[in-house]
C-alpha cells in the first residue's frame, strides 16, 4: 500500500532539506572563525620635543614614525608669549599627515601642563601632532610639546 | 506518487545549494586611470624648504617632475631657477628626505623611486642665494 504524505508534512520536509542543502555552505560558517589576539601596546620608547609657534587662528605640527604597535602620548608642556596667557587652551591633535597639513583622528583641548592631554595606542606608521589656535589667540603663541612613543 | 516527492526533493535541494552563491564575488570593472597624480603647489622663498605629504597604497613607483617655476604675482613668468626638490617619510617639521636632486623645471620626471605602502613626503626648497621667491608645481605620480 502506498504511503502518502499530507500537504504540511510535505513541505515541513522541502523546508528540511533546503536548510540542509544550505547548511553545506561552509564560507559562513560561524563555527570555523577565529579570533585574533588583542595585541598589547608597547609603552613609549622615544621622545620628541617640539618648540614651535602657532599663528593666530593656525596651526603647526610635527610628524614621527611609529616602529611598533604601542602608546603615543602627547603632552603640551608650555606656551609662552606676548600677550599670550601661559594657560591659554590650544587644539592638541594626533593623525596623519597629508598634503600640507596634518590630518586629525584624535583631538582635544588642553592648557599646558606636565602629564599627557592626550594619548591612545597606535600601529606602526607615519603619524602627526598638530598644536592649533581654536579661537583663543591674540598674538602668536610659542609652545614646547612633547611626543612620547614607541 | 514516489516519483512526484523524489521530484519535489530534487528541486528543494537544488534551490538550498543554489543559494550557496551568494558568495560569489564580481570581478571589477576595468577601468582606464592611471596611477594617482597630485600636483604641490606653492610659493618658496630663499633658504626655505616646503612639503607635501601623500599616501602611497602599494609597491611601486614615484615619479617628481617640477614642472613648472616663476615668478610671485600675476606675470607668471618662467624663470630659470634651480630648486631642489626631494621625497622622503614626514619627519618633524618637515620631510626626511631620502633622495633630493637639484633641477630646473621640465616636462619629464627629474626624481624617481620605487617604494613600500606607506606615507610619503615630497619637498621643494630654494637655495640662500636664489634671486628672490619663486612659485613652483610640483607633480607627483605614485601607486
Amino acid at each position: 500500500m502506498q504511503q502518502t504524505l499530507r500537504p504540511s508534512r510535505r513541505a515541513a520536509v522541502v523546508l528540511m532539506l533546503v536548510t540542509i542543502a544550505a547548511g553545506g555552505c561552509s564560507k559562513n560558517n560561524p563555527s570555523t572563525s577565529t579570533t585574533t589576539p588583542t595585541p598589547t601596546p608597547v609603552a613609549p620608547t622615544t621622545t620628541n620635543e617640539f618648540d614651535s609657534t602657532v599663528p593666530v587662528g593656525g596651526s603647526a605640527f610635527y610628524s614621527f614614525s611609529i616602529t611598533q604597535y604601542g602608546t603615543v602620548n602627547i603632552t603640551l608642556t608650555s606656551v609662552s608669549g606676548t600677550d599670550v596667557p601661559p594657560t591659554v587652551m590650544l587644539g592638541l591633535g594626533l593623525g596623519q599627515p597629508s598634503g600640507t597639513t596634518c590630518s586629525t583622528t584624535s583631538t582635544t583641548n588642553a592648557a599646558a601642563g606636565a602629564t599627557a592631554q592626550l594619548t591612545g595606542s597606535y600601529d606602526v606608521g607615519v603619524y602627526c601632532a598638530k598644536v592649533s589656535d581654536i579661537g583663543n589667540l591674540f598674538a602668536p603663541a610659542n609652545f614646547t610639546m612633547s611626543i612620547a612613543h614607541p | 506518487m514516489r516519483r512526484a516527492r523524489f521530484a519535489v526533493a530534487a528541486a528543494a535541494l537544488s534551490v538550498g545549494l543554489s543559494a550557496c552563491g551568494s558568495d560569489s564575488t564580481t570581478s571589477p570593472s576595468s577601468t582606464a586611470s592611471g596611477p594617482p597624480t597630485e600636483y604641490f603647489s606653492g610659493t618658496i622663498w630663499p633658504g626655505n624648504e616646503a612639503s607635501y605629504a601623500f599616501t602611497v597604497n602599494q609597491y611601486g613607483v614615484i615619479t617628481e617632475t617640477l614642472g613648472s617655476v616663476t615668478l610671485p604675482g600675476g606675470s607668471r613668468a618662467a624663470v630659470d631657477a634651480t630648486l631642489t626638490i626631494g621625497f622622503g617619510i614626514p619627519s618633524g617639521p618637515g620631510c626626511g628626505r631620502s633622495q633630493s636632486i637639484d633641477t630646473k623645471s621640465g616636462l619629464m620626471p627629474q626624481l624617481g623611486a620605487s617604494v613600500a605602502a606607506g606615507i610619503y613626503c615630497a619637498d621643494v626648497s630654494a637655495p640662500p642665494n636664489a634671486p628672490g621667491p619663486f612659485d613652483f608645481v610640483l607633480r607627483i605620480v605614485h601607486p
